[in-house]
């Protein structure tokens, strides 16, 4: 969804959870574009491929007014071991995924009969470890389908308080 | 013997020109000094333009799914979630005012 920078409160579970997803998504495009150049020795511009790593860091997810032109529910507040009943709102946060180029020398394997061996027989591979990357895919796998049962959650608990309103 | 013609009956006034005489005048100034978002009408146009706007973007969402643009099916999903999830939360609201009117309706007077 192009959600809108402010969402509802009502919906602001499946902004988090959607964010997730995505950023999931964009975890498991790393990884296969790590496995796919694992043995990648051109890489276009010239040097070596290299490796994509992903970042996740914060969004703020500010509340708007609800749109059914009543003020919006409050937010849901989190205790402070000082003030057991902290008044001060704790808003929501979601996620982004940003996918960085590791620095790095790639490897050099000594394989004098490829074609793109340098003088001395070494060929300069991608830094990527296929076991690392198939730990990443499992990893992004699990993650978003948590991120799934939540916005699933979220979804049952709507109906059920719509279920409320009927007879 | 003549029967008179329906025409020479009086002409139906509009609704809101009836109300807004028989009403007292203390009734229309309160009325009036409400503003238009804590107005009923107002209340159910909110609610409407909110319903339209998760059906368009459901819609939009669809239309960039099915032309490739989108890398991100769960969203397009989820867009499809929040219009049915508004729509059916309209419903509720709906059956509930048809309730109460027709309620009143069938009140004796």
């Amino acid at each position: 969804v192009r959600f809108r920078e402010k969402a509802m409160p009502l919906l602001t579970v499946f902004q988090l959870s959607s964010q997730g997803m995505t950023a999931q998504r964009e975890r498991l495009e790393a990884a296969a574009s790590n496995l796919a150049n694992a043995n990648t020795t051109r890489a276009t511009g010239g040097g070596i491929y290299r490796r994509r790593d992903v970042v996740f860091e914060t969004v703020a997810i500010e509340p708007a007014p609800s749109s059914f032109g009543l003020s919006g529910s409050p937010l849901p507040q989190l205790a402070t071991p000082e003030d057991s009943w902290s008044s001060t709102p704790v808003p929501s946060q979601g996620v982004r995924a940003t996918t960085l180029l590791a620095e790095g020398e790639g490897i050099k394997r000594y394989e004098p009969q490829h074609p793109d061996a340098d003088a001395q027989g070494y060929v300069t591979m991608p830094e990527v470890d296929p076991l690392e990357e198939t730990v990443n895919m499992l990893s992004a796998a699990r993650s978003f389908e948590a991120n799934a049962t939540a916005f699933s959650t979220a979804k049952e608990m709507m109906r059920a308080s719509l279920k409320l309103g009927e007879g | 013997m003549s029967i008179n013609g329906i025409n020479s009956l009086p002409p139906l006034q509009p609704l809101a020109e009836v109300t807004h005489r028989s009403l007292p005048d203390q009734a229309t100034g309160a009325a009036e000094a409400s503003s238009a978002a804590d107005s009923f009408g107002g209340l159910v146009r909110g609610a409407v333009e909110a319903l339209d706007r998760t059906q368009r973007e459901a819609e939009q969402e669809i239309a960039r799914a099915v032309a490739g643009e989108s890398p991100d099916l769960h969203r397009t999903i989820i867009a499809l979630q929040t219009a049915d999830l508004s729509f059916q939360l309209a419903l509720q609201v709906r059956n509930k005012l048809i309730g109460a009117y027709e309620e009143i309706m069938r009140m004796q007077v």
